[in-house]
C-alpha cells in the first residue's frame, strides 16, 4: 500500500510538473521564435492579491464585426486575427478561427450585440515590482497630462500564443524609463 | 472545557486524589485507562492543528514572496523558482509517506503546502509571463492541480483548502467561467468517499467537523453560485433548501454528539435557518420573491439555465430525502426547523391563490413563533441553558424585528423590549435553578 501510494504521488507530481512545465516551455519558445508586433497600450495601475502587482493594459481596436448567422455572447472565446499596420502597430482586425495560420490570439467576448462584439483585450497585465508598477502609472499619467501619450507594449506571438516581452514609454523599456525619470528628478 | 484537556487535567489530579483517599487505586487504574485515550487525542489534535496553522503561514508567505515580483533575479531564475516550492513539498510528500507519517500532523501541514506551493507555482509563471486572465480561471486552474492531494496524503487540511479553492471559483465563475460551472457538482462529489472514511472512523472529532465545514461551504458554493448564474431570486428557494439540508444532516446522522462543536452542520445549519426564516419573516422579502417565478429563467443563455435548473432539483431533492431519514430516524418534533422549504412552498401557493404578498410573511412568522417555542420546550426539558438562551434569542431576534416594523410609539416598543429582557432573566434563572437541583 505504502508503495503504491509513493507512485501515485510520484506520479501526479509528474503530471503537476509536466503541465506547468509544458506551459512554460511553450511561452518560452514564443518569446524567443515568435513574430514581434507593437500594441499601443494605456496603462493603469491595479493589485491581484496573489500575483501581485500588475499594469492592467488595454488595446485599440477592440470592436470587431461578427459573421453572418454567428452567434457570441459574453464570456465566449474567439480567436482574433492580428495585423501589423503602417504606422508600425499592429492591429486587431477581425474574427477568425483555430485553422488560420496568419499570427491570431484568442480573446473573450466582452459585450456582444447582433453584428459586433467588443473583446476583452487579449494582453491585459503587465506584472512589475510592487513599488515600480505605481510609479509606472504615475509616470505615464504625468506625461500624459501634457504631452502625447506614447505607450506600446512589445508582443511576440505563435501559433495563437501571445506573450508580452516588455512596456515602451516613449520608445524606451519600462525600467529605463522609470531610471532616467528618477535621475531627472534628483 | 473540551474533552481532551479535561482528560489531561483528571490525570494530572488522580495521584493527589488517590493520595488523600477521594479514590481508591482500582478507580484510579480505571479512570487512567479511560481517559489516557482521550487526553492522546486532544495532544494529537493540538499538534495537527499548529502543523496546519504553521503550513498555512509558511505557504501563505512564499505567496506574498511571490507577489513581490522579485524582477532582479531575471525570468529564467524566476521560472525555474516558481516550481521549486512545488518539488520540495511532492518530495516531502513522498518522505511522509515513507516514514508512516501520512494521515498525521505531518501529513496535514505537508498537504497545506503542497496545495499553497501549487497556487503559488501557478501564480509565478503568470506573473513572470504577463499572462492576464481572472482570478476565476486562476483558482479554477488551482483546484484541477490540487485535486488528488487529499487521498495521497489522508489531509483534511487539504481537503478543506480545496473545498475553499472550488467554492471560491463557484461562485466567482459568473466572470467567463459560467460554461464550466456544470463541473461543480461532478468534480466535489469525487471527495464523497473521503467524506464517508472521514465519518465512518470518528464522526465526532475534530477532522470531521473540519470536513462538516467544508460540506457546509459547498453547499453554500451551490447555492450562491446558482443564484449569481441565473441573476434571479432562485436564491429565494435555496436558501431555505440549503440551510435545512445541513441542518437535517446533522439532525439524522450526528444524534449521539455531545456538544455542539461535535455537530457542525446541525450548528451551521440550524444558525442558516434562523438567520433565513428571519430574512423571510420581513414583507419586502415577499414582494421580491412573488415579483418573479420560474419563466425568468426561460430567456437565459447556455449552462446558466440549464444549472439553474439542475442545481435546483438538486438541492429540492436532497431535501426531501434527508426530510424522510430524518422523520424515521428522530421522530416529528425534531422535524420543526427542517419544514422551513415546505413553509415556504406553502406561503408561496396562499399568496398566488390570494394575489398579494401578506400571508406568506404572516404564516413565517407565525411558523418562526411555533419553532422557538418548541425550542423553549425542548431545552427545558433537557435543562439545557445554553439551548434555552439560544431559542429566546431566536425569539427575541423576531420579537424585536416585527417591532421594529412596526408603527407602533416608542413607547410601547420600550415596553415590549424591557418584557423581553425580563423574560430572559426569568428563563435564565429558572433554568440555573432546575440545573442545580438536578446535580
Amino acid at each position: 500500500m505504502k508503495r503504491l501510494i509513493v507512485i501515485l504521488i510520484a506520479l501526479f507530481s509528474l503530471i503537476q510538473l509536466g503541465t506547468l512545465g509544458k506551459k512554460i516551455y511553450a511561452l518560452e519558445d514564443t518569446l524567443a521564435t515568435g513574430e514581434l508586433h507593437l500594441f499601443k497600450a494605456a496603462p493603469i495601475d491595479p493589485y491581484d492579491p496573489f500575483r501581485g502587482r500588475y499594469v492592467a493594459l488595454s488595446q485599440e481596436n477592440l470592436n470587431l464585426e461578427v459573421g453572418d448567422g454567428q452567434v457570441l455572447r459574453r464570456g465566449d472565446r474567439v480567436w482574433v486575427k492580428v495585423v501589423k499596420g503602417e504606422d508600425g502597430y499592429s492591429k486587431f482586425a477581425g474574427l477568425t478561427d483555430e485553422e488560420e495560420r496568419a499570427s491570431k490570439v484568442q480573446a473573450r467576448v466582452r459585450y456582444s450585440n447582433n453584428s459586433t462584439i467588443t473583446i476583452e483585450p487579449p494582453f491585459s497585465r503587465f506584472y512589475m515590482n510592487d513599488k515600480k508598477a505605481p510609479e509606472a502609472e504615475r509616470a505615464y499619467r504625468t506625461r500624459a497630462r501634457t504631452e502625447e501619450r506614447d505607450a506600446y507594449i512589445a508582443v511576440r506571438l505563435k501559433g495563437g500564443i501571445g506573450v508580452i516581452e516588455d512596456l515602451y514609454i516613449d520608445g524606451k523599456e519600462i525600467d529605463e524609463y522609470l531610471r532616467d525619470e528618477k535621475a531627472d528628478n534628483d | 472545557m473540551n474533552s481532551g484537556t479535561f482528560a489531561k487535567k483528571l490525570l494530572g489530579e488522580l495521584p493527589r486524589l488517590v493520595s488523600e483517599g477521594v479514590l481508591n487505586e482500582e478507580y484510579s487504574l480505571r479512570l487512567k485507562k479511560h481517559y489516557e485515550a482521550k487526553a492522546l487525542n486532544g495532544a494529537n489534535l493540538t499538534v495537527l492543528i499548529f502543523a496546519v496553522l504553521g503550513a498555512l503561514l509558511v505557504g501563505g508567505g512564499v505567496i506574498l514572496l511571490v507577489a513581490h515580483n522579485w524582477e532582479e533575479l531575471g525570468r529564467h531564475a524566476r521560472a525555474g523558482l516558481s516550481l521549486l516550492p512545488l518539488l520540495i513539498c511532492q518530495l516531502l510528500a513522498i518522505w511522509v509517506v515513507l516514514t508512516g507519517r501520512r494521515e498525521g500532523a505531518w501529513g496535514e501541514g505537508v498537504g497545506v503546502g503542497w496545495h499553497l506551493a501549487t497556487g503559488a507555482a501557478i501564480a509565478l509563471i503568470s506573473q513572470t509571463y504577463h499572462i492576464g486572465g481572472t482570478a476565476t480561471e486562476y483558482l479554477f486552474g488551482w483546484a484541477l492541480l490540487t485535486l488528488p492531494l487529499t487521498y495521497l496524503l489522508g489531509s483534511t487540511a487539504s481537503f478543506a483548502l480545496w473545498v475553499f479553492t472550488w467554492s471560491a471559483w463557484a461562485i466567482s465563475s459568473i466572470d467567463y467561467q459560467w460554461e464550466r460551472v456544470w463541473l461543480f457538482w461532478p468534480v466535489a462529489l469525487l471527495f464523497l468517499p473521503y467524506i464517508l472514511k472521514v465519518y465512518r472512523k470518528n464522526r465526532y472529532g475534530g477532522r470531521a467537523g473540519l470536513v462538516s465545514i467544508g460540506i457546509a461551504a459547498l453547499v453554500g458554493a451551490g447555492c450562491l453560485s446558482a443564484h449569481l448564474f441565473v441573476k434571479a431570486p432562485m436564491l429565494s428557494w435555496l436558501a431555505p433548501l440549503a440551510a435545512s439540508i445541513l441542518y437535517l444532516m446533522g439532525l439524522s446522522y450526528f444524534s449521539k454528539a455531545e456538544t455542539l462543536r461535535q455537530n457542525t452542520l446541525l450548528s451551521l445549519g440550524a444558525l442558516a435557518l434562523a438567520i433565513v426564516i428571519l430574512v423571510y419573516s420581513y414583507g419586502d422579502i415577499w414582494r421580491f420573491v412573488m415579483r418573479d417565478n420560474f419563466n425568468n429563467y426561460k430567456n437565459l443563455q447556455g449552462m446558466w439555465h440549464y444549472y439553474g435548473y439542475a442545481n435546483f432539483a438538486l438541492f429540492a431533492l436532497g431535501w426531501a430525502l434527508l426530510l424522510a431519514v430524518a422523520v424515521r430516524k428522530r421522530g416529528l418534533f425534531s422535524l420543526a426547523f427542517g419544514l422551513f422549504p415546505a413553509v415556504m412552498l406553502f406561503s408561496w401557493v396562499i399568496n398566488t391563490i390570494l394575489g398579494v404578498y401578506m400571508p406568506g410573511m404572516v404564516i413565517v412568522n407565525l411558523y418562526g413563533l411555533l419553532v422557538g417555542v418548541l425550542m423553549v420546550i425542548r431545552a427545558a426539558k433537557a435543562t439545557s441553558v445554553g439551548g434555552m438562551n439560544r431559542a429566546m434569542i431566536f425569539l427575541s431576534a423576531l420579537i424585536a424585528l416585527r417591532f421594529f416594523d412596526s408603527d407602533l410609539s416608542i413607547l410601547t416598543k420600550g415596553l415590549a423590549f424591557i418584557i423581553i429582557g425580563a423574560l430572559f432573566f426569568a428563563a435564565n434563572f429558572k433554568m440555573t435553578r432546575k440545573a442545580k437541583v438536578t446535580t
